[in-house]
């Protein structure tokens, strides 16, 4: 079952088009680099699968389904969303920031515990537990983030779909390397993930296929290997670039003139 | 959370026995058997059961709703600072109460004239909510932030004819004004007690059915709805049920300043903000507060009486101010 199909779909929710025309696929366990620059429609697209901004054209099936076609609770269960910044300033602990994920679930205490202890190992965060979100930094506010949608979708399997809003813009390297890991992790489960991420290095090692978007349209979309070219560099980002092959990886490498 | 249960029994203990009149814990438990039992009434048993036991009830029961309903506003507003009367229905109750008292209040007297304003109060509250409502409430659903904005002009506009009435006023009827705002337990009865009860035990009910959308809410109102909650639903309910309270509270006790904003405000930086904790404390708080003000109403100028928010504020400005010295050891930021 497809996990996310758009079938040309538009967005203009505040009077013009941010998103045009945009078809995209994505199966279970598959993850989707978005890619672009600023302005392009990333976190749009992201918010438009999310439902924070409404479809104003073409079409948007989760799990063969409209969105008006799920039960809320249900589709919370399969579809976690991390937004760019947080709001939050009331000083709950690390602890039930991530329990917040589990929610929508009636999975029990005792799983819901193992649930988010796993996912605070994951994200590195067990240390902070007992910590105030509001006395963390930056970095650390973004990993209990991280750590509370993927509570939320951990045990979705097959058909979640979790959608990254530049997850590592505030991490260190060693942290960015960890977030990857966990999206490794997660998609080996089956869930799918979308992320926006700038840095074509970190995602051309991570995504099955990577969409670029352009001006609200989607300006190509495929493998890392054929995606990332100067040819695009140049088109998309105005912008020359050097493309190596990775010493280490079968992946490509972008290295800046 | 253990400690406040306990307290509150205490201070309506205490509330009851202190009074222009002193009775000993013993004269309280006789004269409250008595009321009960319906047998013969001594004098104690008439202040206890007349006049001192309606007053410290209603006090504790405004007191919880006037807690939990700051407790709820905080967590929908996103804002530890937010306020009850943030959303116009205080203005608007007081506007209610004025125009009762300046064009109403001579042709009615006493007992009919306080329930006319009463009524005039909870009407005006109850309006003023809805014109605060319609006004942030477009195509894209409810915003809280237009809300609050909202709620300011109304309260100012609120505000502007409550002195076009105060301006028309004669000499009586501007003290009946000014004292009803500073809010009072003097009008206490049992038929009061009764609409009280009702609404207050609705409403301790209905609200803490929320303490999961609302700590979800303090994520953000996307966040919340990405956790499978109808935000826009919760928003009315919520809405609703503060008004409601609030309305209700001005209406039989008048104004009464702080214990809606400053007892969530304590409580959360002693329990934490998770609402299914926040809520019953702050109501318990909240009644502590109210019940030990109007005590200390009655007593501390016997037997004249002060007007309890005046007390409140007196009570509750230094602690918290204590509080707020040492915040950050509570991870408020705002």
């Amino acid at each position: 079952m497809t996990v996310l199909q758009l079938d040309r779909a538009c967005a203009a929710p505040w009077g013009s088009l941010l998103l045009d025309d945009i078809s995209l696929v994505i199966e279970p366990g598959q993850v989707l680099g978005l890619a672009g620059p600023n302005g392009a429609g990333k976190s749009s697209l992201l918010r438009l699968v999310a439902g924070d901004i409404a479809l104003s054209g073409g079409r948007l099936l989760l799990g063969g389904k409209t969105r008006a076609e799920w039960p809320r609770q249900q589709l919370a269960r399969r579809l976690a969303y991390l937004p760019q910044l947080s709001l939050l300033n009331f000083p709950y602990t690390v602890e039930e920031v991530v329990a917040l994920g589990r929610m929508p679930h009636n999975t029990g205490l005792s799983a819901d515990r193992a649930i988010s202890s796993q996912v605070m190992d994951a994200t590195d965060i067990s240390h902070l537990r007992e910590r105030l979100y509001t006395q963390l930094s930056g970095g650390e506010r973004q990993r209990v983030q991280l750590a509370r949608v993927l509570s939320q979708i951990w045990d979705a399997g097959d058909g979640g779909l979790l959608l990254l809003d530049e997850p590592t813009a505030a991490l260190d390297l060693a942290h960015q390397q960890l977030v990857l890991d966990v999206v490794r992790k997660l998609s080996a489960r089956g869930c799918a993930v979308a992320l926006a991420i700038h840095d074509l290095n970190l995602i051309a090692g991570l995504a099955d296929t990577i969409a670029v978007l352009a001006g609200g349209r989607l300006a190509a979309c495929g493998s890392p290997r054929q995606i990332v070219t100067e040819q695009l560099f140049r088109e998309v980002f105005s912008i020359d670039v050097l493309i190596q092959q990775h010493p280490d990886r079968d992946q490509p490498m972008v290295i800046s003139k | 959370m253990i400690a406040l249960a306990a307290a509150l029994p205490l201070a309506v203990l205490i509330g009851v026995s202190v009074g222009a009149v002193s009775l000993g814990i013993t004269d309280v438990f006789a004269s409250l058997a008595s009321t009960f039992a319906g047998g013969a009434q001594d004098q104690a048993a008439l202040i206890v059961g007349q006049i001192r036991l309606p007053r410290v009830l209603l006090a504790a029961l405004m007191g919880a709703v006037l807690g939990m309903s700051g407790a709820a506003t905080q967590g929908l507003f996103r804002n530890p600072l937010a306020d009850p009367s943030l959303i116009g229905v205080t203005a608007g109750a007081s506007l209610g109460a004025a125009l009762a008292i300046v064009l109403g209040g001579n042709m009615l007297g006493g007992y009919s004239a306080l329930t006319a304003v009463s009524i005039g109060a909870f009407a005006g509250g109850a309006i003023a909510v809805l014109f605060v409502y319609r006004l942030a409430t477009g195509s894209s659903g409810t915003s809280v932030s237009t809300m609050l904005l909202a709620g300011i002009a109304i309260t100012a506009l609120a505000g502007a004819l409550g002195s076009l009435m105060e301006f028309r006023a004669d000499n009586d009827m501007l003290r009946r004004i000014s004292l009803w705002k500073m809010g009072g337990m003097d009008g206490a009865s049992y038929p009061r007690l009764i609409v009280a009860g009702v609404v207050s035990a609705s409403l301790l009910m209905a609200l803490p059915r929320y303490s999961d959308t609302l700590n979800a809410l303090l994520l953000g109102e996307s966040e919340a709805r990405h956790l499978g909650i109808d935000v826009d639903r919760a928003k009315i309910a919520l809405i609703t049920w503060v008004a409601i309270g609030v309305g209700t509270s001005v209406a039989l006790v008048g104004t009464i300043a702080f214990v809606g904003l400053v007892v969530p405000h304590i409580v959360r930086m002693l329990v934490g903000p998770d609402h299914r904790v926040l809520l019953p404390a702050s109501a318990l708080a909240g009644a502590i507060l109210l019940v030990v003000a109007d005590t200390l109403s009655r007593i501390v100028i016997a037997p004249t009486e002060l007007p309890v928010g005046i007390i409140t504020a007196i009570i509750g400005v230094p602690f918290f101010v204590s509080l707020l010295r040492q915040r950050h050891h509570y991870g408020m930021q705002s």
